[in-house]
Parts: C-alpha cells; sequence; structure tokens
C-alpha cells in the first residue's frame, strides 16, 4: 500500500515536470518534443521487476503502465484544450502497442530503444492530433516532430532506469545484489 | 449528462494548469535569475549605463504619467460641463510574463501568462505590448490565464484606417484571424511562415482612397478592445471587387508573436 502510494506520488511529479517542460519547449516546426507520451512510452516498456515470493505487486504492475499512459494523456488533453480523450485514448493505444513489440524493443539498449520508439511515436501523434485539429503545417510537423523527439526519448529512456533504481520504484529489493542476504 | 463531461473537462483543466504553473513559473525565475548573473557578469559596463539610461527614461515616463493623470482630470470636468456621460472606469495595463507558447502540442496558438483571476485578470482583457496588440484573455485560472493572440482565427477586432484624406475621417473594418483552415491547408508549402490577418468589410465610399501601408488601430466598436491600439500595417493595396461593396486587405501584425515574452493586460479598476 505504502509503496504503491509512493508510485502514484512519483508518477504526479514526475507527469507534471514532463507537461511543464514540454509545454515550455520551442516548438520545431511547428510541433513540440511529446514528453508526456515518452514518459508513458517508458513506462508501459519498462521490463518488469522480478517476481517476490508471495507478493502482489506484479500483478499491480500490469495495470500500472495503463494508469499512467491515460493519466499523461488526459494531462495532454487538459493543458491543449484538445477534445476529451482524444490524447487519453491515443497515449493508451501508443503504450499498448508499444507492449505488444516489447519484445524486440527491449532488446535494444535503452537510448536506441528510446531513440527509435520517439522517432515513430511522435509523428504517429501528429497524424492523430491532424485528425482532430485542422493544422495547415500538418505534413511539415509529421516530419518536424520525430527530430526532437527521438533525442528527447534517448535521453528518458536512459535515464528512467537510473531514477528508478534510485527511487526504489524497479522492484529490485535492495539486498538482492548480495544475494538477498541480510 | 453533457454538463456534467464540461463541468469535468473544466476541473481537468483548471487542475493541470495549476499543478504546472508553480513548475513553469519557477523554471522561468531560475532561468531569468541565472541569465540576468551572466549577462551582468559579461555585460559589466554597458550594463551600468543602459541601467542608467532605463532610470532617466524611467524618471521622464513618471512626468509624462503626471501630464496623463493631469489631462484626465481636465477631460473628466470638461465632460461634465458638457453633460457628456463619464468615461468609464480607470483602466490600467497589468504587467505579465509569457509562461509558454502553443500549449503542449503545439497545436493550439495560445499563450499562457503568469498572472490569473487573484490579480484581478478577466476573461475577455485585452492584451498588449508596447508595439501593438496581442491578443485578448479568453481564460483566467486562479494564477495563470490563457491568451488567445489576434491571429487565430476565432479572434475578430473592429478596426479603422485612416483614409489617404484626413478630413474624410478613418474607415471601418473587422479583422480576422488569419490561423490555418482545413481549406488552405492543401497549400501550406511554407514552412512556419505566419499568414498577414484579414481586413475585410471596409466600406466603399465614393472618393476615398486608402493609402498603402497605412496603419490599422483598433476602433472600440466591438466593446471588447480599447480605441487606439496598434494592430498591424495594410501589405499593401486593399482589394476592391467590383462586385462587392466592401474591401479586403492583408495586415501584417504589429506584434511579433514568435519572440513574446512580456505582455500588459487591461484590467478595469
Amino acid at each position: 500500500m505504502k509503496t504503491e502510494l509512493v508510485q502514484i506520488v512519483f508518477f504526479t511529479i514526475v507527469l507534471v515536470l514532463a507537461a511543464a517542460v514540454q509545454e515550455m519547449a520551442p516548438a520545431f516546426g511547428g510541433a513540440k518534443p511529446p514528453l508526456l507520451l515518452l514518459v508513458a512510452l517508458c513506462e508501459a516498456l519498462r521490463p518488469s521487476p522480478p517476481p517476490l515470493p508471495g507478493s502482489a505487486k506484479r500483478q499491480t504492475r500490469r495495470v500500472g503502465w495503463l494508469v499512467v499512459a491515460a493519466a499523461a494523456g488526459v494531462f495532454a488533453d487538459a493543458l491543449d484544450e484538445l477534445p476529451t480523450g482524444c490524447m487519453a485514448f491515443f497515449t493508451m493505444f501508443a503504450c499498448a502497442a508499444a507492449r505488444l513489440v516489447r519484445e524486440s524493443a527491449c532488446a535494444l539498449p535503452a537510448p536506441l530503444a528510446g531513440l527509435v520508439v520517439g522517432a515513430i511515436a511522435a509523428p504517429c501523434q501528429e497524424a492523430w492530433l491532424a485528425l482532430w485539429i485542422p493544422s495547415g503545417s500538418a505534413l511539415v510537423r509529421f516530419v518536424a516532430s520525430a527530430p526532437a523527439a527521438a533525442a528527447a526519448g534517448a535521453a528518458l529512456f536512459a535515464m528512467a532506469p537510473r531514477i528508478a533504481r534510485i527511487t526504489g520504484l524497479d522492484g529490485v529489493p535492495d539486498n538482492a545484489s548480495d544475494g538477498g542476504v541480510s | 449528462m453533457l454538463g456534467g463531461l464540461a463541468c469535468m473537462a473544466l476541473g481537468m483543466r483548471t487542475l493541470a494548469a495549476g499543478l504546472v504553473h508553480p513548475v513553469e513559473n519557477g523554471a522561468r525565475k531560475a532561468g531569468d535569475f541565472v541569465s540576468t548573473g551572466l549577462k551582468g557578469i559579461f555585460a559589466g559596463q554597458a550594463a551600468v549605463a543602459r541601467c542608467r539610461e532605463l532610470e532617466r527614461e524611467n524618471d521622464l515616463l513618471r512626468l509624462v504619467r503626471a501630464d496623463n493623470e493631469n489631462l484626465r482630470a481636465e477631460n473628466a470636468r470638461l465632460r461634465e460641463l458638457a453633460g457628456f456621460e463619464p468615461d468609464g472606469g480607470k483602466a490600467c495595463w497589468m504587467p505579465a510574463t509569457v509562461l509558454s507558447r502553443d500549449g503542449a502540442t503545439g497545436m493550439r496558438r495560445f499563450l499562457r501568462i503568469d498572472c490569473g483571476s487573484r490579480a484581478g485578470v478577466r476573461a475577455g482583457a485585452a492584451v498588449v505590448t508596447p508595439e501593438g496588440l496581442v491578443g485578448r484573455v479568453a481564460e483566467a485560472g486562479p494564477n495563470e490565464a490563457m491568451v488567445v493572440p489576434i491571429t487565430d482565427p476565432s479572434v475578430r477586432v473592429a478596426c479603422e484606417v485612416k483614409s489617404a484624406d484626413p478630413s474624410a475621417g478613418p474607415v471601418y473594418g473587422i479583422l480576422y484571424g488569419c490561423g490555418w483552415s482545413a481549406r488552405k491547408a492543401e497549400r501550406a508549402f511554407v514552412v512556419y511562415a505566419v499568414p498577414p490577418l484579414r481586413l475585410d468589410h471596409v466600406g466603399k465610399i465614393s472618393g476615398m482612397s486608402i493609402p498603402d501601408r497605412a496603419h490599422v488601430v483598433t476602433s472600440g466598436l466591438g466593446g471588447v478592445f480599447p480605441k487606439g491600439l496598434a494592430v498591424g500595417r495594410l501589405t499593401g493595396n486593399m482589394r476592391d471587387d467590383d462586385e462587392r461593396l466592401e474591401m479586403q486587405g492583408d495586415v501584417a501584425p504589429a506584434v511579433d508573436f514568435t519572440s513574446l515574452k512580456y505582455v500588459f493586460i487591461r484590467r478595469e479598476d
């Protein structure tokens, strides 16, 4: 219960920071790096923690990524006054799709996986948004969104395991490295 | 049901803006602190000279303001003597910092500023810079507000243009935001150029002509923006279609929207 509360607080802070940085970021070709989407994708692609005997934590983790994806999408919807559920649906869909191909994505080193995920997800998001909001520069945005998102994705995916380890949210007990001897 | 959804969406929006605002404000202040410190180190004497220059300008502006106060009082007395209605409430301009532009996705054309209803900002208030009109406040949260610029297609501004003949008085029209429409989207091959604003419904009066690059200012007839705020300049001749009784023209905005850092909001006291 306590760990779940810590996780909720942690992801709330992460999403608020991501939203603030995303909103303040300068637009490149009209598009901004989709940090909220990348945070959700990063969480969706995070390897599951090793199962702990007699613990229901692994079960909780199965839907945790969906909650983070929904929260990130709702955040983007609320900040940009997008039609209700527009980005929430897309973020959840993108995370579900990413989890389907997780095995191949996880085979890559973290920064490379972030680069690939960012380069694919950002243009897809632009295409999705263009369906809802008319934008004359849709094609330009589609192309321009990829580089910034790829760079942001690489940085985020590279940092995520370290942050998870520091905060203790990686699910690995502190004494696991020394064989669990305490 | 729909009302409930709308309330929930509004609540989410307020909550999201309320959560993000302190981070943005803190980041901006930290950035300002660092950049000011660095500039101070490298600028040295130039910064001191600039500071003195600004102090002198500030003193001069105080004198001008005192003169304006006297003129305002005199104007009020004369209006009273002439039996005119009072000139409405006293308005002032409140400075605000631009926190972010174009929303989180870059799809929306709005600015978020660091003043909200607690500072007296109300929806519909005019937002300007010394160069000219920026837009109006669309929504005011407790500590931040959303500003829709005049380049947004949803914005209409009642404007006037001086005619070539000073004795003929101004001609009136309505300014339309230049934002992209779905119909024009196919023709969008320019990367990020801001298309000009459109001045429409400018009445044709026989014998009257409008000079090229004439200044366009607000007319105050719309009731949202006060009279006399600079909007921009005509980019060329007004288009005069024989089949219509009105003329159209393109207007280049007076404000550079890509480099906005500070704005002023009109507040009725």
